[in-house]
């Protein structure tokens, strides 16, 4: 009797229904708080702050094609204080073949790497790097709007013989979300363009164009720990120091803004003598922020008040003309 | 009794279908239970099922539907059987609403819903579009839909047929075909092979993935593959409860009269098509929308509402769009030179059924009583017309609603032929393609007319209808402030007056110059299919497509509306091959043009028409064929002499037409690679024997061709150091397809080929294409595959686009950009005004284009600030 039991049980098993599995259709790639810093120079088998944190295993896809690419990548990612990192390693079968860059603005023509994260609805980023650290991108309006146009991440490459490693920096401010209060979980990918061996490739299999949301795998900011919450929130309402350099240099010698310069001497003359070495103290930084920040709703001010002149000049507003509507 | 219960319902719906010339589905469910709680198959030999969490069965206006929460692994789900074995053929059918689309942003598994799964290989899933995936042996079978065939608050039926013996795969929805396959997309390309598959069927969830949340009534299988009239057939009882409910459910809103008489006649056919679903389904929720509107205290009552605009901000405007608040009651203003065209645009929804509605503009007076006319506006509609994938678009500006009838219930159009004989619609959105004869597309055969004024036109409550403004400055209109009113009226009676004001400016606009060197021609052009006949014949018949010759007034038309559009040096394409020059290239080019003299009097007929038009035509450019017809093929010792031989002849033949020879000839079109490096031979000798080049091509090219052709019309965004390559080398550069013709939207045009270009020290653009569509239907037809135009066609002239607006407005900025530097010249040697030149010279270089701030309207705005500072002084 025991043996006919366990014949129908082992049958039975041989004969479930396979349970419904995804069959690894949703990658998750994870990243936790470090309290090191990457220095973001493409050096990463050296840097402390990459050391114990694990390469992905998930071989990519190439595009379109559940098979893996000649041209292997893998990643690494972590959070700070104030941004998110990645760090990764684009394999050259034969890096001789790497093509040269003649206009990355057209970066689809080169080899590169292309970040895409959407921590919100209509906020998608595509961030591309290169192998000589050049990067491009394309985000949403609502994101530049967000950040007042201060959509600056950092990126550093390094050659090597046989590979090429990428490091990029996502600040919070243009990420616009933080773990402070739990996990945080947004549609990922990571796209490879290989010239080289003639391939793009994915981390997560995608169907459709690179920017197809629908086949992105997710990113999981794991939650911070307890002391370090109150520093996430004040990265997101505070531009990153990267994005405030940016901006600064970008309007320094713009003579658009010489009248605001001029209206606003003191702090000018703070932001002309700005350390690029003390950006990353908080309060240099913070300071270096509040000037900025006065300059530009200066300059906010008199672009309304400008408007406002020449469309008085052109129309005469009074600020009192009559509606339209029922006659 | 129940086991009766259940074998009626086989047999009449065995019955039912059996005399309709159905097949019967081999499973089908209602959702009925029996005593356990088990789901039922209404089918012979029938399955069970079960519910999973996050599913439950309602009633409904059809029956019993199968509810779902969302939940992920929430659905119904059936045993199989041996009778859904079907390897070779098979129909998956069924109904599916949702109330919101899926997020494609949200959480991955929740991005799609499914309506159909089996195994881990078969699957049917909606987000704005319809798409399956069937797979075996590694093979893929996909399909997908256009977007939005698919719509929310709407019971839509799908149909997905596999068939081996007919080697396709299709998909219907609501019983038209949206997508078809003969091969799989992976590995073989192979056709459909037989995939037995014995897993359970599945509604409502992909396993784990993908749950729908809304409902699923009546999913069917067929052991065949259905044609669409079957497919319909088999549908009818259920489209017409639809139908009965879309009619209840309009009764309780005023107004809805007219709709509700549309779905009682529809119901009185004998077969219903189920794509009448969506547009009825679209109607209740406009009337719905205007029901809310009406309740919302800001329309105070009135018939209408209307909203101010920027027609060349980005935000494009369709029939369900709201109107912006930050436009509502608002003044249209329009700041123009003195010999310019300069848009406005404005936007009306009507609250209740308005007849005969004409936006009328009133004279337009200066303080001092100094008038412009009403006719310097020249108001059009946008027109929502539909385009491929049977959805709308605002794709074109005419002054006759009748022109097109648009259908949005069914989603049909037809164009109006004004025959001698009286007026016809011809249907341009047939389920397949028309394809025409080349001599079947002609004028003669398509007479379509738009009126040359603005006619009244009904609109409907709910409906945002977009007018678009032209004002038409003139050298003598006398500058300063005019203000005015548009009458928006029906049937003669005043419903609302907009307030208008129009700045003319104190100067008239210079011929467009570059950024780096003013004195320096900023060439405008465009790919122009210039198919003309001799042209002088009245009688003979014009084109309704480029691969026909125009008429003579057609041709005109055309020159006209490209000279007023603020071209200058077409790019002409079609039959200005001299004769003679390709006849020894066979068989790589074999055009042969035997009648000589034909072709020579037609080019000189063309010519002295772009002369009458205002074209300068020096240079001319001339699409000649990929370099005069030497192409990648030119062998110097075999062909220099010929070569010579041939620029000889035509240049003597332009001189004495021009008097001039800067003739520029077309290399091969976007060459790359070693195709491209095989023209650097036929091009020098080209260019010492003083003929000129000019070629389009990648960015990643320039440093291969500068110094080795004259013009390079490259694709990429402008970048200022190209410029400077090009420049450095003797050369020029312009840009194209940034983007490529396009008729809905202005701003990426004005943005793209106006100050995009300018700043970047561009010399010029030419942008594909002002006319080129598909040769195998009319242009009108929704089929026409070609996207990349401009402008349609009428029988006795051109129909603007939106993008085409966009595409002048850029060049208006460039002339603007002209201005003021010239200006700033001027004002060099005034001391008075050397510091205002000196602002305003900073404020040009200041000027950044790749920045996300980057407004090309504001810009002008400021130029035009700096022009009056620097031309007011004058006075």
């Amino acid at each position: 009797m025991t043996k006919h039991i366990l014949l129908v049980l082992i049958t039975g098993v041989f004969f479930l229904p396979a349970p419904l599995l995804p069959a690894s259709e949703l990658r998750t790639a994870a990243a936790s708080f470090s309290e090191l810093s990457p220095e973001l120079d493409g050096e990463i088998e050296r840097d402390p702050a990459w050391s114990g944190i694990p390469w992905s295993r998930e071989l990519f896809y190439l595009h379109r094609r559940k098979q893996p690419p000649v041209n292997a990548t893998r990643f690494k990612t972590l959070y700070t204080g104030d941004a998110l990192y990645f760090a990764v390693e684009c394999r050259e079968q034969d890096i001789s073949k790497l093509k040269r860059i003649y206009n990355f603005g057209e970066f689809w023509n080169y080899d590169n790497l292309e970040l895409f994260l959407q921590p919100k609805e209509k906020e998608l980023m595509q961030l591309v790097g290169n192998y000589e650290g050049m990067k491009q991108n394309i985000v949403a309006r609502d994101v530049a709007r967000r950040t007042g146009y201060k959509t600056s991440w950092l990126c550093a490459a390094k050659l090597g013989g046989d590979r090429w490693y990428l490091e990029i920096c996502v600040p919070f401010y243009l990420l616009g979300v933080v773990p402070d209060r739990g996990d945080v979980s947004m549609p990922f990918n990571l796209c490879r363009n290989s010239v080289s061996a003639s391939e793009r490739s994915t981390w997560s299999f995608q169907s459709g164009s690179f920017n197809n949301v629908k086949d992105f795998g997710r990113l999981v900011l794991r939650k911070a720990p307890e002391n370090r919450r109150s520093a996430l929130r004040q990265a997101l309402s505070r531009p990153h120091w990267s994005a405030l350099e940016e901006r600064w240099l970008a309007i320094r010698n713009d003579p658009a803004w010489k009248p605001v310069f001029d209206r606003n001497p003191r702090e000018y003359a703070e932001l002309m003598r700005y350390d690029r070495k003390r950006m990353r103290e908080p309060d240099y930084a913070a300071r270096f922020y509040g000037n900025l920040s006065r300059l530009e709703t200066y300059s906010g001010k008199l672009r309304t008040e400008k408007r406002e002149r020449i469309l008085k000049r052109l129309f005469e507003e009074t600020g009192h003309e009559a509606q339209g509507g029922m006659p | 009794m129940k086991k009766e219960a259940a074998s009626f319902l086989v047999l009449l719906l065995t019955g039912v279908l059996h005399a309709a010339g159905i097949p019967v589905p081999v499973f089908e469910t209602t959702f009925r239970t029996d005593a356990s709680g088990r789901l039922l198959d209404n089918t012979p030999d029938p399955v069970t099922g079960k519910l999973t969490p996050g599913a439950a069965i309602r009633k409904s206006a059809i029956g019993n539907v199968l509810e779902l929460e969302g939940k992920l692994n929430n659905g119904a789900v059936f045993n199989s059987a041996p009778k859904l074995l079907l390897p070779d053929k098979f129909t998956i059918s069924g109904w599916v609403w949702f109330r919101n689309a899926p997020d494609p942003g949200g959480e991955r598994p929740y991005r799609v819903y499914t309506f159909f799964f089996r195994g881990e290989q078969q699957r049917i899933c909606m987000s704005d579009c319809v798409s399956t995936q069937f797979s075996a042996d590694g093979e893929f079978f996909t399909l997908r839909t256009p977007p939005k065939t698919i719509s929310p608050n709407a019971w839509t039926h799908l149909a997905y047929c596999y068939s081996v013996p007919e080697g396709k795969h299709y998909l219907y929805v609501n019983g038209v075909k949206q997508a078809e396959r003969t091969a799989s997309v992976i590995k073989k390309r192979i056709p459909p092979f037989p995939i037995p598959n014995n897993a359970p069927l599945q509604f409502g969830s992909l396993g784990y993935f993908f749950p729908l949340k809304g409902c699923i009534a009546r999913p069917r299988v067929y052991p065949e593959t259905m044609t669409p009239e079957q497919i319909i057939a088999g549908e009818q009882d259920m489209v017409r409860l639809l139908l009965a409910d879309l009619e209840r459910r309009s009764a309780a809103i005023p107004g809805t009269e007219e709709l509700r008489t549309k779905l009682r006649r529809i119901m009185e056919q004998a077969v219903i098509p189920l794509n009448v679903l969506p547009g009825f389904y679209a109607e209740l929720e406009r009337f719905q929308k205007v029901q809310k509107l009406r309740k919302n205290a800001g329309t105070g009552g009135a018939p209408l509402i209307y909203s101010v605009v920027d027609p060349m901000e980005p935000d494009i405007f369709y029939r369900d769009s709201d109107l912006p608040e930050s436009g509502r009651n608002g003044t249209i203003r329009i700041a123009a030179a003195r010999n310019e065209y300069e848009p406005a645009s404005f936007l009306v929804k009507a609250l209740s059924e308005l007849k005969r509605v004409l936006p009328v503009v009133e004279e337009l007076k200066r303080r001092d009583g100094v008038s412009i006319p009403p006719s310097a506006i020249d108001i059009r509609l946008v027109k929502q017309i539909v385009v491929a994938g049977r959805t709308l678009s605002p794709n074109v500006l005419i002054h006759d609603d009748k022109l097109l009838k648009v259908d949005p219930l069914k989603m049909e159009m037809s164009l109006r032929l004004s025959k001698p004989e009286g007026v016809r619609y011809h249907n341009v959105t047939a389920k397949t393609p028309v394809v025409l004869p080349k001599r079947e597309q002609t004028a003669e055969k398509f007479p379509v007319y738009d009126a040359k004024q603005l006619q009244a036109l009904d609109l409907q409550p709910g409906v945002t209808q977009q007018f678009w403004l032209t004002l038409k400055t003139t050298p003598d209109m006398q500058p300063g402030l005019y203000s005015s009113r548009i009458r928006l009226t029906a049937d003669g009676t005043t419903l609302c007056f907009i307030p208008l004001k129009v700045r003319i400016l104190p100067f008239s606009l210079p011929d467009p110059k570059t950024n780096y060197d003013p004195s320096r021609e900023f060439t405008t052009s465009v790919y122009f299919f210039d198919t003309a006949d001799s042209g002088t014949d009245a009688g003979r018949d014009g084109a309704i497509n480029y691969v026909m010759p125009l008429s003579g007034k057609q041709f005109q038309a055309c020159l006209k509306n490209l000279r007023e559009h603020g071209i200058r040096h077409p790019t002409i394409i079609m039959g200005n091959w001299f004769p003679g020059w390709n006849s020894w290239v066979k068989p790589q080019a074999p055009r042969v043009y035997p009648d000589a003299e034909l072709m020579k009097q037609r080019m000189k007929e063309r010519i002295a028409m772009l002369k009458e038009a205002g074209f300068p035509l020096r240079p001319l450019y001339l699409h000649t064929g990929g370099n005069v017809g030497f192409r990648e093929f030119y062998d110097r010792k075999q062909h220099r002499e010929l070569l010579r031989k041939f620029l000889a002849e035509g240049t003597a033949f332009y001189r004495e037409l021009l008097g001039h020879d800067e003739i520029y000839h077309y290399g091969l079109d976007e060459a790359e690679d070693e195709r491209l490096r095989k023209e650097f031979e036929v091009w020098e000798d080209m260019r010492a024997m003083n003929a000129k080049v000019y070629t389009t091509l990648k960015a990643a090219n320039i440093p291969l061709v500068a110094g080795k052709v004259d013009v390079a019309v490259a694709v990429h965004k402008p970048e200022k150091s190209n410029a400077k390559l090009m420049h450095d080398n003797g050369g020029r550069l312009w840009v194209y397809a940034q983007p490529f013709a396009s008729q809905a939207s202005a701003y990426p045009h004005r943005k793209g080929y106006g100050y995009g270009v300018y700043f970047a020290d561009y010399d010029g653009i030419c942008n594909y294409s002002f006319n080129h569509w598909d040769w195998r239907t009319i242009p009108w037809d929704m089929h026409n595959q070609n996207r990349f135009y401009y402008a349609m066609p009428t029988a006795d002239g051109i129909i603007d686009t939106p993008g085409w607006e966009g595409y002048r407005e850029g060049i208006d900025d460039v002339r603007y950009a002209t201005k003021l530097r010239q200006e700033i010249l001027r004002a060099g040697s005034d001391p008075r005004k050397k510091e205002t030149a000196e602002k305003a010279s900073c404020f040009l270089d200041s000027v950044r284009i790749d920045t996300m701030e980057f407004d090309p309207a504001w810009t002008r705005l400021q130029i035009i600030d700096f022009i009056l500072d620097l031309t007011e002084e004058q006075k």
